[in-house]
Order: structure tokens, then C-alpha cells, then sequence
């Protein structure tokens, strides 16, 4: 079985339906200003809610409260909300979904960890769009939660093999059916039309220093997986913590002190975050 | 699907969406050609290297970026405030940006924004209006604020261009930062140098001065002396080298202690210079002196345009007797005197280390000698420093004790043999060299300047002399006294003989001034300004040694001279041959015409005083007659009963 005959198995996972759909193709108009970003986001009241929550968070530290959308995205970024509504989408998109294997609060809270910690590492690197560092982070193990929906029952055979071998779970996933869910979650961002970029950091972020164009970004997102899951700030399924390559870590170019306060400033927003986005 | 499915809203909605587009491609168009051109906000050269220029390179991208109300540049100093470096239209628009980023800055929203890295727009107090705020920084430092205002219409189309802002700002933040580097460079680079020049001459300082003292090192001293040697190399004058050792300095050393010691030397030094330079004082700062530590307890003097070598004698003597005193190290009385040893170039050495060696043997002659005392670097008769300055000394003595005397050569009428008078010429009567002619000491007189005391001399002595002939006035026989060229320049010689004469009670045309013809073609003009003087006054003037220098007839006449005094050359040849008398016999024939006597001297032989006679020359002065003749035998020389021997046709 390959990448694509597993994505083809069933549509309807793989892609938004109705409002979500709308929002989703409004967003990745690269021409869209600030208004009709905001008309699309108002056609569901949950995404809405939740985005103007977002904006008026400790994350971004407004000192006044933001009460409209319209001022949000002015406030926040056009970029910048494209990100933060379409990480809140997925969240929502996939949340209800009967998964076997993993508990889904905590996969949500690894992969809202991540994010919070890949924004938070660009944001020490005086990075221009943050957010999408975010963005990047929460849809990183996308691939891994369409695999357990796939593998159903079968599950159970990886976390074998994980016992077995004593090994890391994408290890466990490349045993088993041949490549893993880095593979088939950016293969499904690139389906989205998502920005090369993100594709390139989600396929690579067990292997940082196979990212060619983008490397930077791959080698945040790796780095902040590592950290989440060495912090237990949730779990999708992986039980060791991936270990960081070094020249990965060099690449980002940030001093070992740096981390602690960029630690420090993900926990500090962590909590809030998963409140806002998955009560 | 065909058109014709439309609605007319969507045909609209279309248009007004192709509108858009179009819009977004010429506002990308134009975002490329500014991104094209931000490597010119760099500060990389030093041109462009002041904030101010980088701001305003930055200012003028965004300025073709995005259509903005007013603009404004906030950036950070050293003490983390923000301070307006530029603002686009400044208190024109209502209400004026500045303040409004004032309210930001107390609401908050100001700082809140620098932690963002993307443009922000924050609601303005004017309706439809926007105020954006971009914060200015690297990846690691916030540099300062970009701070704008916009109609929220404007910047809705403008959207798209926004992250090229930010790449702009980010640009200019590292142009600031590289800016502020150079800087910082610049400054530290000039710090460096001016320690690097200052510690250079201190160590220059250190390596060519004695530290204890702070005097010239040996180093210094051998450069300044080889200087010294250079400049007076071909010139006039002499360079003296002093070299001075304490006398038993080790036996205060190991009484003492080195300390001491040391104290001794610093004192000494001290003393040293206070003399050298009250010298220098008294000399009218002609003086050059330097003082030098050469090591241990020897000192060195260069000294240079001293009077004399008599003047450096002076200052040897005051250095040895002011030294050696009796000095108070710490509470103890040390009594120290020097012995010095004097080499002067260029007669004791063409070269610094020859001399340092003749003055250091000659130290060591002085301290052999019983020590707290001088030498110089030979008394060797026949070393020409010695001879050269013991001349000097005694000749300054010479008038004082009465070691001059004057000689007269009679004149004689060549047809009677009678005398009508003579020439005075000087002598020293030296005690050890016997009598010395005017050739060994005069021009050493001149340099002294010891000729104008010689000369006053040598009148008064002829007018004394001829007052002892206690004769009636018309008399008394005409004395003619010789005149150097250095005379000549005194400013009243003809007032100052004039007294003289007057005072013995002579009459002045009894005295006679004799010039060599070159002294007076050295200075033609002051020559006939003093000897028409000299003729007012009455004294009579002759011209001595015609016929070597080049006088020409012009000038001859110009001369208010009375005689013409033909050179001794001329009448030495004269029994050579028909062709000498030629010369004399057109001598004779011009002094004639010009109304000038003329006498001829160096006479030797009978033959030559026919031959002048026969010339129609009819006095003269030589051998043939006299000699030269103390006063007493001249005196005999002129009763009237006396004739000298006549040249018989």
C-alpha cells in the first residue's frame, strides 16, 4: 500500500465539510483582504467564538479586550488569522472522530503543545509570521491521527511492534506498513493546498536534515516535538522521546538558556489554549 | 459553463474582483522592484554609514510601498527609550502622529506591539483611519519603531504588500545594527590608537631617558651629539663634549647604601641642569646645552655655540666648583666633587665615539690629576685644540698685562733719506712662544671680537708714543696705524679715534689709517662712508697693498684716500726687467692724475729705491732702510741728523 492508495481509502476523511469548506477555500485566497476574511470566519459561530477568544488570549497579550473579528485580524494580522482560524478548524474537524489507540484530549494537547512551542521558539528568533509556526506545530501529527482512524483494531499490531522492539512509534509505522505518518500527513496538507513550506516541515519532522528548502521551519517543529513530549505536554502515541539532531538544533540558532524561557512561555499559554479550543 | 448562467451580482462581483487582482499585481510589481533595491538601506560603506541615512533610505522604500497618511521613524538608544529620529509631515496633520503614538505608548498597545513582528493596526482617533505600528529589529535586538498613518481603505488593497514592509524594517533594523558596529569599531579603533601612540612616546621616552633622573639616556645623548657634529660639520664654531664623573662616588655607595646613592645622582642632575640652564640664561639663549645620565655616575654636556672655547672653559670651571658642595642625603652631609674631561669637535674627533672616547681619557687624566677638576683632551702644544684655545685665553690677557708693543717701520723720503714718519705694527710679546707678528693672532682676534680693544689699543699707544717725542706739532712725523676690515664695520670708528686723538692732544693729520685695497673692495660703500668720516675729522688715509685686490678706477676715485701704498710684490720684481716697471710706473702715472700720493713699500735693495725714484716715486718703506723698530730706536731715527742711505743714481 502506498501514501496515496491509503488517502484515496476514504474521502470524506480528508477533506471539510460544509462552513468548514467555505471558511477553509476563503482563507487560502491569497488575494482575500480583511474583510472577507472576516465574513468567512463569521459562517460558523463555534470558529468565530473561538477566534475572537483566541485573539483576546494571554498568547497574544493585548492590553485592551478585542471585542470584533474585523479588529482582530486587523490587530493580529491578516497572515497571521488565516493561521489561527485554520488551526482551529482542524482541531474541530477531526476531534469528534472515533479513534482507537490514542486518548484524543491528549493527542490535542501534544500537538496544541507543539504548536504553542514551535510559535514561541520563532518568536525568540524575532521570526516575521509566527503564527505560522503555530499552525505548522498543531497539524504536524495530522498523519498519525488519519493512520489509527485507518488502522482501526489493527492499532494494536504497532503498539506491539513498539513494545517489541522497544522502538519510536513512527519506527513501529514504517515496519509495519512501509512509511509513516509524517508521510501521510503532509501528503494530505499538500492535497489541501497548504503552503510548501508546511508540507515540507511535517514530512521531515522526524528528519529534519532531509529538508531541503525549508529547513528552518522543519527544524522547529522537530525541535518543539521533542521538547513536548520530553515535558509530557500530552502524548500522540509516542512513548520515548524522539531525540533531537544536532545539527538541527544548531540550525535554529539559539542558545540552550534561550529554551527555558521559551518553555516557560509555551506553559505558561498551554493550558489556556487547550481550554479555549477543545472544551 | 456559459457566462449567460450569471447573475448580474456575480458579473459584478466578478469585475470587481478582476479590478482587485489587477490592483494586487501592479502593487506585487512595484514590492518586487523595492525588494530589488533594499541592499541600498545597508550602511555597508562609509557613506551611508549614519542612522540618519539609513532611516531616510528606508523611509523613501516604504514611501513607494504603501500611500500613508504621515510616517515616522522611532528608534531606540543606548538607554532603551524611544526617540522620534524622523517624521514625514510633522505637526501638520490633526491629530499629530507623535502624539499619537503617545497615547499608545501609555495605553500599552505601543510596547505590546514590539513583541510582534508583523505590521499591526490599531484603531485611530480619526474615523476611517488606521495608525500601524511595525516594530524595527533583528533577530535579536528591537531597534526601534515604525510608526504610520493610513485610510483603512488604503491599506485593505494594500494588504498583500505588508510582509514586504516587514522584510524592509527588518532590513533597515540590520543596517542600524551593522551601522551602530562600525561604529563602535570606529571608536574603539581610535581608542586603540591613541593608547597605541601615547604608549609609543612613552616608551620612546623610556628607552631615550635615564629613569632615576629623567635625563637623556647614553642613546639620546650620542644621537643629539652626532646632530650636533653634523650641523657644525663645514660651519663655523665647535662642539664641546663634557663628560663628568662623581669623585668617589662607590665610597658613598658602600657607606650609604644604594640609595643613597641614587638620591646623590638625582640631586647632582638637578643641580647640573639649574646650572646649564642659568647659562644658557646669561648667554642670551644662545647657549645649547645637553645634559645627559650615561650610566652609573657619569654624566655627559654637549654644549654648542658657546663663545669661544674660552666660554666653554667659563662653564667647565663653574660646573666643577658649584658641584662640588656639600649635600644632605637623607640627613647625612655628602661632599661630592667631579673631575671632567672636555673633547671638542672637530679638532679631538671626526665621529661621536672618537670624542666620547677622547673626552672619557681625558676625564681619566683629570681624575689621575687629584680629582674635582677639568682637563681637556691633550696639552699636547701641538694639538691644535690646545694651542687654538690657550691662544685665546692668553691673548684676552695679552692687553691687560701689557704683553702688546708696537713696531715702527720708518717712511723715508727717498731723495733725502730722511724719515717723515712710519708705520705701526703690532706684536705680541708672548712669554713662551717670544714675539709673535700680527699673521698668528689678529684674525684670531677678530673672531673673539677682541679686535676693536686691540685697535683702540694700538692707537692710544701711537699717540702716547708721540706725545713722549715732546716735539712742536709741525714736527711730529705722520703714523700710520693698520685698519681690518672688521674696524670698518664698527658703527662710529672714525667718532671713536677722533676722541681718542683729540684727548692725547695729537693732531689728526699726524695719524694715518691704512686699508688693504681688498677690505675695502669687500664693502666699496661702507668703506667710503667711513672714509669720508674719517676725512672730515682730518685724519689722512692710505691705501695699503695696491694692486691685489681689484679696485677699479671708478671706485678708486669715489675713495677720498690720500695715498696710494704700492704692494711690496710690485717692488720686489722691480730689478727683474723692464715689464714690472711698466706696472709701478702706470701705478705712479694714475695716482698721479687721480691727485693721490703714492708710496712704495717692501724696499730691499739700493737698485729698487733708484728705479722708484726714477718712476717718480718718491717715498718708501723696507728692509732697505729698516725694520720694523721698537719706539726707542725709531725715536733715534728721527733726529735730523740722521739719514738713512740713499739709492745713488
Amino acid at each position: 500500500m502506498t501514501v496515496a492508495e491509503f488517502l484515496e481509502q476514504d474521502d470524506s476523511l480528508c477533506s471539510f465539510s460544509g462552513s468548514y469548506n467555505t471558511i477553509f477555500t476563503r482563507l487560502s485566497d491569497p488575494t482575500a483582504n480583511v474583510a472577507g476574511i472576516t465574513e468567512a470566519v463569521e459562517l460558523d459561530p463555534t470558529i468565530a467564538a473561538k477566534t475572537l477568544r483566541m485573539a483576546n488570549s494571554s498568547l497574544y497579550g493585548f492590553p485592551e479586550p478585542i471585542d470584533t473579528l474585523h479588529r482582530a485580524v486587523s490587530i493580529i494580522g491578516l497572515q497571521q488569522m488565516r493561521q489561527i482560524v485554520l488551526s482551529t478548524i482542524v482541531i474541530e474537524h477531526f476531534r469528534g472522530l472515533p479513534v482507537i489507540g490514542v486518548d484524543m484530549e491528549s493527542f490535542w494537547r501534544h500537538s496544541i503543545a507543539v504548536g504553542v512551542l514551535s510559535r514561541s521558539i520563532a518568536r525568540f528568533r524575532r521570526e516575521a509570521n509566527i503564527e505560522r509556526l503555530y499552525l505548522y506545530g498543531i497539524m504536524h501529527d495530522l498523519g498519525r491521527l488519519l493512520l489509527f482512524l485507518r488502522l482501526g483494531t489493527r492499532t494494536e499490531e504497532l503498539i506491539n511492534i513498539r513494545e517489541r522492539e522497544q522502538c519510536l512509534l513512527f519506527e513501529a509505522e514504517r515496519e509495519l506498513l512501509g512509511f509513516d505518518h509524517a508521510a501521510i500527513g503532509s501528503a494530505l496538507l499538500e492535497e489541501w493546498g497548504m503552503a510548501p513550506a508546511q508540507v515540507e516541515a511535517t514530512r521531515y519532522h522526524h528528519a529534519p536534515e532531509e529538508a531541503r528548502a525549508f529547513p528552518v521551519e522543519t527544524a522547529i517543529v522537530h525541535v518543539a516535538d521533542s521538547i513536548a513530549n520530553s515535558l509530557r505536554l500530552g502524548s500522540s502515541g509516542e512513548r520515548f522521546v524522539p531525540p533531537v539532531s544536532p545539527e538541527t538544533f544548531d540550525r535554529i540558532g539559539l542558545e540552550m538558556p534561550v529554551y527555558e524561557d521559551i518553555i516557560g512561555h509555551a506553559r505558561k499559554h498551554l493550558d489556556q489554549m487547550q481550554a479555549i479550543l477543545l472544551d | 459553463m456559459s457566462p449567460s448562467y450569471r447573475t448580474p451580482e456575480e458579473v459584478n462581483a466578478l469585475h470587481e474582483r478582476i479590478r482587485f487582482l489587477e490592483e494586487a499585481l501592479e502593487a506585487n510589481a512595484y514590492a518586487m522592484d523595492v525588494l530589488a533595491s533594499t541592499t541600498a538601506i545597508f550602511g555597508d560603506t562609509d557613506r551611508n554609514r549614519s542612522p540618519e541615512l539609513i532611516i531616510q533610505n528606508s523611509i523613501e522604500s516604504i514611501r513607494r510601498l504603501l500611500p500613508a497618511q504621515d510616517m515616522a521613524v522611532y528608534v531606540l538608544d543606548n538607554d532603551c527609550s524611544f526617540n522620534l529620529a524622523y517624521q514625514e509631515r510633522p505637526e501638520e496633520l490633526e491629530p499629530d502622529l507623535a502624539d499619537t503614538v503617545e497615547q499608545l505608548i501609555r495605553d500599552g498597545q505601543f510596547s505590546w506591539a514590539l513583541h510582534q513582528n508583523h505590521p499591526v493596526c490599531l484603531p485611530s482617533p480619526v474615523d476611517g483611519e488606521s495608525v500601524m505600528l511595525h516594530v524595527i529589529s533583528t533577530r535579536t535586538r528591537i531597534r526601534g519603531m515604525f510608526v504610520a498613518r493610513f485610510r483603512q481603505s488604503e491599506l485593505q488593497r494594500y494588504e498583500m504588500i505588508l510582509s514586504t514592509l516587514t522584510m524592509v524594517l527588518f532590513n533597515t533594523a540590520y543596517a542600524l545594527e551593522s551601522a551602530d558596529l562600525f561604529q563602535m569599531m570606529d571608536r574603539r579603533q581610535k581608542a586603540l590608537q591613541r593608547i597605541t601612540e601615547r604608549q609609543s612616546r612613552e616608551l620612546l621616552h623610556h628607552m631615550s631617558h635615564d629613569s632615576l633622573t629623567n635625563l637623556p639616556n647614553r642613546m639620546l645623548f650620542s644621537d643629539r651629539l652626532s646632530q650636533a657634529m653634523e650641523r657644525h660639520a663645514g660651519a663655523a664654531g665647535h662642539v664641546a663634549l663634557i663628560l663628568l664623573d662623581l669623585d668617589n662616588f662607590k665610597r658613598t655607595n658602600d657607606s650609604l647604601g644604594h640609595r643613597a646613592g641614587d638620591e646623590l645622582i638625582r640631586k647632582v642632575a638637578q643641580d647640573l641642569s639649574e646650572l646649564l640652564d642659568h647659562a644658557r640664561e646669561r648667554s642670551g639663549r644662545h647657549l645649547r646645552t645637553t645634559l645627559s645620565r650615561l650610566g652609573g655616575d657619569e654624566f655627559g654636556i654637549l654644549v654648542e655655540d658657546s663663545q669661544g672655547l674660552e666660554g666653554i672653559v667659563r662653564l667647565v670651571t663653574d660646573v666643577v666648583r658649584k658641584t662640588a658642595t656639600e649635600r644632605q642625603i637623607f640627613d647625612q652631609p655628602v661632599v661630592s666633587s667631579v673631575s671632567c674631561g672636555i673633547a671638542v669637535y672637530p679638532y679631538d674627533g671626526e665621529d661621536a665615539d672618537t670624542l666620547l672616547g677622547n673626552a672619557d681619557a681625558a676625564m681619566y687624566e683629570a681624575k689621575q690629576r687629584g680629582r674635582n677638576g677639568f682637563r681637556f683632551y691633550t696639552q699636547d702644544l701641538n694639538a691644535r685644540t690646545f694651542r687654538h684655545f690657550e691662544l685665546e685665553n692668553e691673548l684676552g690677557q695679552a692687553i691687560a698685562n701689557e704683553q702688546l708693543v708696537l713696531h715702527y717701520q720708518p717712511k723715508v723720503e727717498l731723495a733725502t733719506g730722511r724719515v717723515i714718519g712710519a708705520e705701526a705694527l703690532i706684536r705680541w710679546q708672548h712669554p713662551k712662544l717670544g714675539l709673535l707678528p700680527p699673521g698668528h693672532f689678529i684674525e684670531l682676534a677678530e673672531d673673539m671680537t677682541l679686535i676693536e680693544e686691540i685697535g683702540e689699543w694700538v692707537l692710544r699707544q701711537v699717540c702716547r708714543d708721540l706725545q713722549s717725542l715732546r716735539a712742536a706739532e709741525d714736527e711730529l712725523p705722520r703714523v700710520a696705524i693698520n685698519v681690518s676690515a672688521r674696524q670698518l664695520r664698527q658703527p662710529d670708528l672714525a667718532g671713536g679715534f677722533h676722541r681718542i686723538i683729540r684727548e692725547a692732544g695729537i693732531p689728526t693729520r699726524c695719524i694715518e689709517l691704512e686699508l688693504t685695497e681688498t677690505s675695502i673692495m669687500d664693502d666699496p660703500k661702507g668703506a667710503a662712508r667711513v672714509f669720508q668720516r674719517l676725512r672730515q675729522v682730518g685724519m689722512s688715509l692710505a691705501v695699503d697693498d695696491f694692486g691685489t685686490g681689484h679696485a677699479s678706477l671708478m671706485q678708486l676715485k669715489q675713495l677720498p684716500a690720500d695715498t696710494l701704498k704700492i704692494d711690496r710684490s710690485f717692488v720686489k720684481d722691480l730689478d727683474h726687467g723692464e715689464e714690472h716697471a711698466q706696472i709701478v710706473r702706470a701705478i705712479v702715472l694714475m695716482a698721479r692724475t687721480l691727485g693721490l700720493d703714492v708710496i712704495a713699500e717692501g724696499v730691499e735693495t739700493e737698485r729698487q729705491a733708484q728705479i722708484l725714484q726714477d718712476l717718480d716715486c718718491h717715498t718708501a718703506q723696507g728692509y732697505f732702510y729698516s725694520h720694523p723698530v721698537p719706539f726707542a730706536d725709531f725715536r733715534e731715527l728721527l733726529r735730523p741728523e740722521v739719514a738713512l742711505p740713499l739709492a745713488t743714481a
